[in-house]
């Protein structure tokens, strides 16, 4: 079971980390004063510093006050954490296969599928829902808005 | 004089009018589903602005921002369910006097009315005190710039809704964001990575639409895992106040309009503190407060005209100095960035007609959200029931699409993506997302004034503290970003006396 407290050690963690490495990098661009100002790197520089300074705050908050968090519950497994992570594989296939199959193919099956697995039970509905949807979208962002959208690989661009 | 004719004819020309209208009406939609934010409302229609062109996408944001916290009224009086955070307040009495008291209509009549009355109070605030703010603000030179956006920064303290450091390590991540891309002294690159697309900056657009749109769609649906959504099935009888209604709430009305206003002015505060303190002031106020809690119509009014008046308020520190109070000012004040308003004291002087186009537009908004409550407000208690399994993949599809037609770029699709996880998981870790979106839009102001006035005062840092006025608000800032430390160290003083 995840706890607060490890998983402010971890942002901790992560925090340091990315603060260092924004602070490393922006010494290499250049953080000195000059007659034409600061370098490229002062301003980034401060915040990698301010970065690393907060995450030890947390670290020193989270020790400070380790029983608090460690009975603070992170709900990281539950049936609608497991739900929402499939949901993200879903999204992110949707996204791979829409730069394939183009935008309008790629969201009837993410939208069809995506009810389904939502709990929509009624086929016709989802169908019906599906393709009166992405009717208006095709009419009002297509037709009347002439926004582009990504096209299917076999009909090129 | 001619600014006011020009906007006037802008601002009401037929295609701004249909999007103001098609705004509000998403606003309200969003603002009436319970766990469909007016962020998340704001996030998805923004990449349309672009397709439209002039201020009418920013017109139609002012309409679903100001439908979105109405919006939030008609569950919290037909489901007890507040469709915002801002509405809470009005589950108070507006349910006991839909249900028990079998007033539905009634009920949504005040609360239709007080939203409209609180909204055109806040906005004449807007018209009559932000050009005077302005003016003021118009002696800043680049120290006091780079103190207001330190200010700014600050509120993050505020709109954190879990964890303040774990909010200010979002901000900071904005911030660097915002460093990403050429820098503008130098001309060099940082943190690009060597590639073409990061050189020119990571485009704001994806990461809001991500961290507020398809993040709230995994929380939604993390949430309402086995949880059987709640229906209304309730008869809406005359939606129209009766003269009784109007004579007894319009002194707390007013009373509860001005409270809503001047909150809606301090940074960091928002619909919800707004309808809060208007309630409380409302039962202290009141000759005979045992009906409070149990349909009383003065609740509702209070409730609904504190929290809508915050709009006008909130909009006083974001067109006179460019400081977002909340998440939803923040994005529209990124989305005037965007199409290159740069809201501040001279946008006063410099756009007299987008100005007035805000402020008209924020008043028609408001307006068209009362007619439209008072004529469709049948059609929008129906509407609410759409089930999420419907309504969760439409926003994921209308957040994909939106994010590409941006800039017809597949990355820009892929940091949404990005975006939309890690907003899920620091939504977990008690991390608050709109600080990230603060510090992005407030990063370049923060950094080019910053620099500025190192090279104004030959690199010496005391040229912050020998301006007064940025040495003030410098102060502020420290005072409000260590609010967290000393203020459950101050409660207890004052509970100790």
């Amino acid at each position: 079971m995840a706890n607060m407290r490890n998983c402010n050690l971890c942002v901790s963690a992560l925090s340091a980390l990315v603060g260092a490495s924004i602070a490393v990098t922006s010494y290499g661009y250049g953080i000195g004063v000059t007659d034409f100002g600061p370098g490229a790197g002062f301003w980034p520089f401060i915040l990698g510093v301010a970065l690393i300074i907060v995450a030890a705050a947390i670290l020193f908050d989270t020790v400070a006050n380790n029983q608090s968090y460690s009975g603070q519950e992170v709900v990281l497994r539950s049936p609608g954490c497991t739900k929402a992570y499939i949901l993200m594989l879903i999204v992110i296939a949707y996204v791979a296969l829409m730069a394939v199959l183009g935008f309008y193919i790629a969201s009837f099956l993410f939208l069809a599928l995506c009810m389904r697995y939502l709990g929509l039970e009624r086929k016709l509905l989802i169908l019906a829902v599906s393709l009166i949807f992405l009717g208006i979208v095709w009419i009002l962002f297509s037709k009347v808005l002439h926004i582009s959208l990504p096209r299917p690989v076999f009909m090129g661009n | 004089m001619d600014a006011i004719l020009t906007a006037l004819v802008q601002t009401f020309s037929a295609g701004n009018v249909m999007l103001l209208v098609l705004g509000t009406a998403v606003g309200i939609l969003i603002g009436a589903m319970p766990g469909l934010s007016v962020n998340m409302g704001l996030a998805l229609l923004f990449p349309i602005t672009f397709s439209v062109g002039g201020l009418g996408g920013i017109i139609m944001l002012l309409g679903i921002y100001c439908g979105a916290i109405y919006g939030g009224s008609i569950t919290a009086i037909l489901l007890k369910t507040p469709g915002t955070p801002a509405s809470a307040a009005t589950t108070l009495d507006g349910y006991p006097m839909a249900i028990k008291n079998g007033q539905p209509g009634r009920a949504l009549s005040i609360s239709t009315s007080a939203s409209t009355f609180g909204g055109v109070f806040s906005v004449g605030c807007l018209i009559l005190f932000a050009p005077l703010l302005a003016k003021v603000a118009l002696q800043f030179s680049k120290p006091e710039y780079f103190a207001l956006a330190v200010f700014g920064i600050s509120m993050v303290t505020s709109v954190s809704s879990g964890s303040v450091l774990k909010g200010i390590i979002g901000c900071i991540v904005g911030l660097w964001i915002a460093t990403i891309g050429l820098d503008a002294m130098s001309g060099m690159e940082r943190f690009t990575l060597g590639t073409l697309y990061l050189s020119g900056g990571v485009s704001f657009m994806p990461i809001l639409i991500g961290l507020f749109a398809l993040t709230q769609v995994f929380i939604n649906c993390e949430e309402n895992t086995g949880v059987k959504q709640v229906k209304s099935d309730i008869k809406i009888d005359s939606v129209l106040p009766s003269c009784a209604d109007v004579k007894l709430t319009l002194p707390t009305l007013v009373r509860s309009s001005a409270i809503g206003t001047f909150i809606g002015c301090v940074p960091g505060t928002g619909g919800d503190i707004g309808s809060w303190i208007s309630y409380n002031q409302a039962k202290v106020w009141a000759k005979d407060a045992s009906q409070f809690g149990k349909g009383d119509p003065r609740g509702i009014a209070a409730s609904e005209s504190g929290n809508n008046s915050v709009v006008g308020g909130a909009f006083i520190p974001v067109l006179t100095l460019g400081i977002p109070g909340d998440g939803a000012t923040a994005i529209i004040l990124g989305a005037l960035m965007v199409h290159g308003i740069q809201p501040g004291p001279l946008l006063f002087v410099n756009d007299p007609v987008g100005i007035y186009t805000i402020f008209l537009g924020l008043l028609a908004a408001n307006l068209l959200m009362g007619a439209m409550g008072f004529s469709m407000i049948r059609v929008f208690a129906r509407v609410v029931n759409i089930p999420r399994q419907i309504l969760l993949p439409m926003i994921v599809v209308l957040a994909v699409m939106g994010t590409y037609s941006y800039n017809n770029s597949m990355p820009d699709v892929v940091i949404m993506l990005c975006a939309g996880v890690i907003g899920f998981f620091m939504h977990k870790c008690g991390m608050s997302v709109p600080g990230v979106i603060i510090g992005i839009i407030l990063g370049k102001l923060a950094e080019e004034n910053f620099t500025g006035s190192l090279m104004m005062s030959d690199g010496s840092a005391m040229v912050f503290l020998e301006h007064p006025l940025c040495a003030v608000l410098l102060v502020l800032s420290l005072i409000s970003l260590f609010s967290p430390m000393y203020r459950p160290m101050l409660r207890k003083i004052f509970e100790n006396r």
